[in-house]
């Protein structure tokens, strides 16, 4: 993945590929943020489904856009921005889609509520800021091997505590301890 | 009751929290703006681990595909829309003909998973096959730009001359074909029985080879058919606008028995030509959606009766439909479909028809509800 620390090189790319609609512009943004974008949906949407559906039809709003786009601030937060709004957008659908299918859609409203609750525009701005990126993978990166595989587990394979000690043969107490480490040090690497 | 911590805490964020665990988590949140600020702190360290970390969970290959797709998808609802407009009445009319009552059925929710891109093997240089498996769809841009859009449990394959002297291509199943404009170079769809050749135009062939009949339609432009088959009686028919022929794969008994019971609903039908010693049908002003929709975001059905309808969900859905009841296959269904379910299309199908259905994995068992039928027979008394 030949994206880190080079975003900016490539979110020009993106932009100028976008507004010239040139169609490269969906390889270059697929094989670069399409994952990050889809696992940052699932905080909010919980399923991996929705949450590359709504990833799709962002991407597929702004390119019909391209031609009219302004993007303020960096095409990658930009990018999230759209996504975040979608998930939260996507809760005023499911209230129609209430009607068909009641039991589930209480649940994924309620969901995307708590999730989403209070995530101002502001604080969201916050995480994408370089000085966070660099603050975040410091942080990461001066995890204990060990500890690090545990966090990147339980984020990426949304595995409970139970299936990462069974999966590293350790004990659940141990994942425990280290996933509190873990995020004690990505928590103070974020913070404002 | 366990207690709220940080791991009640991810396992909601990954998705993986009851609803009534789901319900305290949110009564703790809100209790002090202390728990607040630690849900906040876990919940935007999983946000910001996907913004910043490469996670490659996704398939984004596929993803890339089915996007394009979509785009490419809107423009020709668009198109196809437009053209179809006129007949929204008439539609109307005709449906309640049937014992079906119509049921426009919009789309809520996200997109169905059943378009997913086909697998693409190549054999070396010499060949290519892409293959849409059952419950799924697939669209490919072949060489020469022309771009074909593979329905479920069909496969399409070219070889390497493909596009050098002529555009050839062999179908199994069924496919919608939007070929690009080339004069020296005709473009041939090949089934094991008939031949479709064109230049540049928009058209549809259906050849399953478990199916008996082979149907091509003609959106726009216009194609030659003709069979391969010597032993049936051959025959080369230049198709117009909106005409669809059927073949019949060499069994007359066939025929017969296939066109009895559309003579009822001959109003509701198409100017027709029947050739019974040719063992062809063709059809002139036939609305070509009907044949085509199957790509398309609104699925459009009309009167079809739900014997074959079952067939076509089955292939959809990948799953097998088993109906018990001989006398439901003849009821006949109408409607649209738009990204359903399979669960949302069965209760369609349960209102319009005296139908009851049971599901199981993989496996969908229809049965005539007999007090539906009776509620339906009234119904129909009176229009």
């Amino acid at each position: 993945m030949g994206r880190k620390g080079d975003h900016n090189s490539l979110d020009e790319e993106l932009v100028s590929l976008l507004k010239s609609g040139d169609d490269r512009f969906f390889e270059l943004l697929f094989e670069n943020y399409y994952s990050s974008l889809c696992s940052y949906a699932t905080v909010f949407v919980k399923s991996h489904d929705l949450s590359e559906d709504i990833v799709q039809e962002t991407i597929i709003n702004i390119w019909e856009q391209h031609e009219t786009i302004e993007i303020t601030g960096s095409f990658r937060s930009y990018f999230f921005r759209c996504v975040h709004n979608n998930c939260v957008n996507n809760l005023r659908k499911t209230e129609s889609y209430k009607k068909l299918q009641d039991r589930f859609a209480k649940q994924v409203i309620q969901q995307q509520e708590i999730a989403s609750m209070n995530a101002d525009p502001e604080a969201l701005e916050n995480l994408f800021r370089e000085d966070t990126e660099k603050k975040y993978m410091d942080a990461l990166n001066s995890l204990p091997a060990q500890c690090r595989k545990i966090f990147l587990m339980s984020r990426f394979d949304c595995l409970d505590y139970e299936h990462i000690a069974e999966n590293l043969n350790i004990s659940v107490n141990t994942v425990k301890t280290q996933m509190k480490r873990a995020l004690a040090k990505l928590r103070d690497a974020i913070k404002k | 009751m366990k207690e709220i911590n940080e791991e009640c805490i991810i396992r909601f964020l990954n998705g993986k929290l009851g609803e009534s665990e789901t319900i305290r988590l949110q009564e703790w949140i809100e209790l002090s703006e202390e728990n607040t600020t630690y849900f906040e702190s876990i919940r935007d360290i999983w946000l910001s681990t996907s913004v910043f970390v490469d996670s490659n969970n996704y398939d984004h290959e596929k993803a890339l595909k089915l996007v394009r797709w979509k785009i490419n998808q809107k423009s020709h609802v668009k198109h196809h829309r437009r053209s179809s407009k006129k007949s929204k009445t008439i539609n109307l009319q005709q449906v309640f003909r049937y014992a079906a009552a119509i049921l426009l059925v919009l789309a809520m929710g996200t997109v169905a998973g059943w378009i997913t891109r086909g697998k693409i093997s190549q054999n070396g240089e010499t060949a290519c096959m892409i293959e849409s498996p059952s419950g799924s769809m697939s669209v490919v841009t072949l060489p020469d730009g022309s771009r074909v859009w593979i329905n479920a449990e069909s496969s399409l394959k070219y070889d390497a001359n493909f596009n050098l002297k002529s555009r050839e291509v062999l179908l199994d199943g069924e496919a919608y074909f939007d070929v690009s404009t080339n004069k020296e170079k005709p473009f041939i769809v090949k089934t094991p029985h008939i031949t479709v050749s064109a230049f540049g135009t928009e058209f549809n062939v259906k050849a399953y080879s478990d199916e008996k009949t082979i149907v091509t339609t003609l959106v726009e432009g216009n194609v030659v058919v003709e069979s391969t088959d010597n032993e049936s009686g051959s025959f080369k028919y230049t198709l117009k606008p909106k005409e669809n022929i059927t073949y019949f794969i060499n069994d007359r008994s066939y025929i017969t028995e296939k066109q009895e019971p559309k003579k009822e609903e001959k109003a509701a039908e198409p100017v027709k030509m029947v050739e019974p010693e040719r063992n062809i049908t063709l059809n002139k002003g036939v609305k070509t959606e009907l044949y085509t929709s199957w790509k398309d975001e609104d699925w459009v059905i009309e009167g079809v009766t739900l014997d074959e309808l079952a067939i076509q969900l089955e292939r959809r859905y990948n799953t097998s439909i088993t109906i018990n009841t001989e006398s439901l296959k003849s009821y006949r269904f109408s409607g649209k479909i738009r990204n359903e379910t399979l669960e949302q299309v069965l209760e369609i199908l349960r209102l319009t028809t005296p139908m009851k259905y049971e599901i199981e994995t993989g496996k969908v068992t229809w049965e005539l509800d007999p007090k539906l039928e009776k509620d339906y027979q009234k119904l129909l008394k009176k229009q």
